[in-house]
């Protein structure tokens, strides 16, 4: 019924004026709306799994790939963006619905990440922070905190920040020494918080602090709002990547909390983290598989145009085999990912296992592969004008936090070598 | 240029049978306003009696929405090595663009309370229920999935959908049909005009901007010279052009809502619809020529 030449031209004038902005290189973002065969991540999924991926994947094509150069050279927080994602219940996917959230599985949490970070990594990578931070109230808070919090997060009225990471306490995150003293019906918080996303330009803060003895029992979790006397921020960190949220240290000094504002019961704090960090390591690593996808749909493409030696690079068998290994990284990591996403949905023993493993593999494994398309562009690879570079840089630092790959691998090991 | 278009039973349509034993589709609506003839001689071939029309407030309130499952628009579409068609299978699918626009005004027009159901409606193999739940996420009340499948499918065109689409409208007592103005795969922007030729229903195709008033339709419509006001009784097929609307993502609410939303499975044979395809000849594709440095044509 379809045919091909004149009728081609038609259909490509008809599907580039089609789309719903108008867009100077409008190639560029229809790259990334998964078309490829053997990588396509719609692979293995239910037929509503799909629609949420198609629905992520047409707003990051169309919502936030045309930006994605800007926020990053600009250092702009899109809050309207994300506020845009959230009416389509982006802002709360794993929060129960009655609070305002979507009520979806880890796994399809999964799979509307990585759709949307084809579109923008940073953005997609505080929309999952945000995401995390509404979880913990959701799921460790009482009943009043919900109502409070939840609805406003859930619409992105108001936007979270996770307050872990101390100048002096990243990997040994036991060892938080921000205090709070409790004085009557109100907590006194006093330290400092480092690296914190979105810190400064966010409304409400989860933060582990002590309320008790040293090690992992005396930490509890509280939530601060933004404007609270005594809560301050620190300069806004120049970063490699990550540039479309801003990172500031989160300072307490004298700061009052009220006890109602405690999520869960003094020394929970740490066991909270630590399930939450579960959550946020498969996002984390989702977002890596976006990115990775996007880098081989370019990668791909760039072979298949660029020419040198009188041939496509396409007919260079090295590059060939580099694409095709590309491509089983890629998939063997999405499939890492899933699993430990449905393992943790389903309450599995081996889920925090699976959830380190899934993010120290899909990470690591997700920026080679955006560095070798980084390689494969060749010089162009270098410039700011090619989204290559952006890739790269902004998921290097996955390998980094929600624990450090090596922390990770500290995990894993913890688990073999144990006598049981 | 203000036109009134009047039901065709007023007055007859006088166009001449062009040999395909089938009416010049594009001449069905349109009138000078001094009732003129327009040169040719018609016999029009109703295959549907012609509809009564009742405009008061027992109207169903029901809009039919087509929709069609094409290749998505930012595939490159690969020649079968043949040349009798295009790649498809393995290859992505999803919602024709104009369709999604038609499904949008249906919903807007939902929520604005000017009708009260929207029907999505798709002809194709079991595939298609994807588009039908696409547009059921978008906000359509239900679906009907007509199956069409293998050899019929490869042959169905224009024709036999607006033929279906007709008994469709019959049967489901539909004030409106909204169809995508043209499909991007075949291009060939006849299956509104064949559909209200066949209801024997005022259109309004390449609609820009669509106002429920009572029981007419204003339409404002694209066409080569400009923009056409026309206002049009009810029922009536609309086609939607770009510029009628922006589609809305479907919320994830709504895709899991759209899971519980029927969607009713139906034959041709079941709406006593004939699919045999009148086409003579095959589109054989041809590669377009290539070209050699240094070659002058």
């Amino acid at each position: 019924m379809a045919a091909a030449g004149p009728l081609s031209r038609v259909f490509r004038l008809s599907s580039i004026i089609c789309r719903r902005n108008q867009r100077l290189f409008p190639g560029r973002s229809s790259l990334r709306r998964g078309i490829a065969s053997c990588v396509d991540p719609a692979h293995g999924l239910s037929d509503e799994q799909r629609e949420f991926q198609k629905v992520a994947f047409d707003f990051a094509a169309n919502e936030m790939a045309p930006h994605m150069a800007e926020w990053d050279q600009k250092e702009i927080f899109p809050v309207e963006t994300m506020r845009k994602a959230a009416q389509l219940g982006f802002g709360g996917i794993y929060v129960q619905p009655e609070v305002g959230g979507s009520g979806l599985s880890r796994l399809d949490t999964s799979v509307i990440f990585e759709a949307l970070s084809t579109g923008c990594v940073s953005t997609t990578a505080y929309i999952s922070i945000h995401n995390m931070c509404a979880w913990m109230i959701d799921t460790f808070g009482n009943n009043e905190q919900r109502e409070r919090f939840c609805p406003d997060l859930c619409s992105m009225e108001k936007l979270a920040s996770y307050c872990l990471t101390e100048p002096g306490s990243g990997s040994d995150a036991a060892s938080i020494s921000t205090s709070a003293q409790r004085q009557g019906d109100h907590y006194i918080l006093n330290g400092t918080k480092a690296f914190i996303s979105g810190g400064g330009d966010t409304d409400v803060y989860v933060v582990m602090c002590r309320t008790g003895v040293k090690g992992p029992k005396g930490i509890s979790c509280v939530v601060v709002e933004k404007g609270t006397p005594g809560l301050s921020f620190g300069k806004k960190e120049k970063k490699v990547g990550w540039n479309s949220q801003p990172t500031r240290a989160v300072i307490f000094e004298d700061c009052a909390v009220p006890v109602s504002n405690r999520l869960g019961e003094e020394g929970q704090g740490f066991s909270i983290a630590m399930k939450g960090l579960n959550g946020g390591r498969i996002n984390i690593a989702s977002c890596s598989l976006g990115a990775a996808h996007a880098c081989v749909q370019l990668a791909r493409d760039h072979l298949l145009v660029r020419k040198q030696f009188g041939e496509t690079l396409s007919s260079n068998q090295f590059l060939q085999f580099k694409l095709a290994e590309m491509a089983t990284k890629l998939v063997a990591s999405r499939l890492l990912v899933r699993e430990a996403a449905t393992a943790l949905q389903e309450g599995r023993s081996d889920a925090v296992y699976l959830c380190s493993m899934a993010k120290l593999f899909a990470t690591d494994e997700c920026f080679d592969i955006c560095n070798q398309a980084l390689q494969m562009h060749g010089g162009y690879g270098y410039l700011k004008d090619y989204a290559v570079q952006q890739f790269v840089r902004d998921i290097r630092v996955h390998q980094i936090l929600e624990g450090t790959n090596e922390v990770m691998r500290m995990i894993i090991s913890r688990n073999l070598l144990t006598e049981s | 240029m203000n036109l009134t278009t009047q039901s065709a039973a007023s007055q007859p349509i006088k166009v001449e049978s062009v040999g395909f034993g089938w009416p010049l589709i594009g001449c069905a609506g349109r009138w000078l306003p001094s009732g003129a003839s327009t040169g040719f001689t018609l016999k029009c071939f109703r295959r549907v009696p012609r509809v009564k029309v009742n405009v008061s407030s027992t109207m169903s309130g029901r809009v039919l929405v087509g929709v069609k499952r094409v290749i998505d628009y930012a595939v490159k579409i690969r020649v079968k090595p043949d040349n009798s068609g295009v790649v498809t299978d393995g290859v992505k699918h999803s919602m024709n663009p104009f369709c999604e626009i038609a499904v949008e005004e249906a919903v807007k027009l939902k929520e604005k309370k000017f009708i009260k159901e929207v029907v999505a409606v798709s002809c194709g193999p079991q595939q298609s229920q994807e588009t039908i739940r696409t547009a059921l996420a978008m906000g359509a009340d239900r679906g009907i999935h007509v199956e069409v499948t293998g050899k019929e499918y490869e042959n169905i065109g224009p024709l036999q959908i607006s033929k279906i689409m007709a008994a469709l409208a019959k049967k489901e007592d539909a004030q409106l049909v909204i169809l995508g103005k043209q499909a991007i795969d075949d291009d060939c922007n006849q299956t509104g005009q064949m559909t209200a030729a066949l209801l024997d229903w005022p259109q309004g195709t390449f609609a820009s901007e669509l106002t429920l008033e009572g029981d007419k339709i204003k339409v404002v419509r694209e066409i080569d010279g400009g923009l056409e006001t026309i206002k049009i009784n009810m029922p009536a097929v609309v086609t939607a052009d770009l510029r009628l609307n922006t589609p809305r993502y479907a919320t994830l609410p709504n895709i899991m809502k759209a899971k519980k939303k029927k969607i009713a499975n139906m034959k041709p044979a079941d709406l006593g619809v004939d699919l045999t395809s009148r086409r003579r000849g095959r589109y054989r594709g041809r590669r377009s020529a290539r070209r050699e440095e240094g070659t002058v044509y």
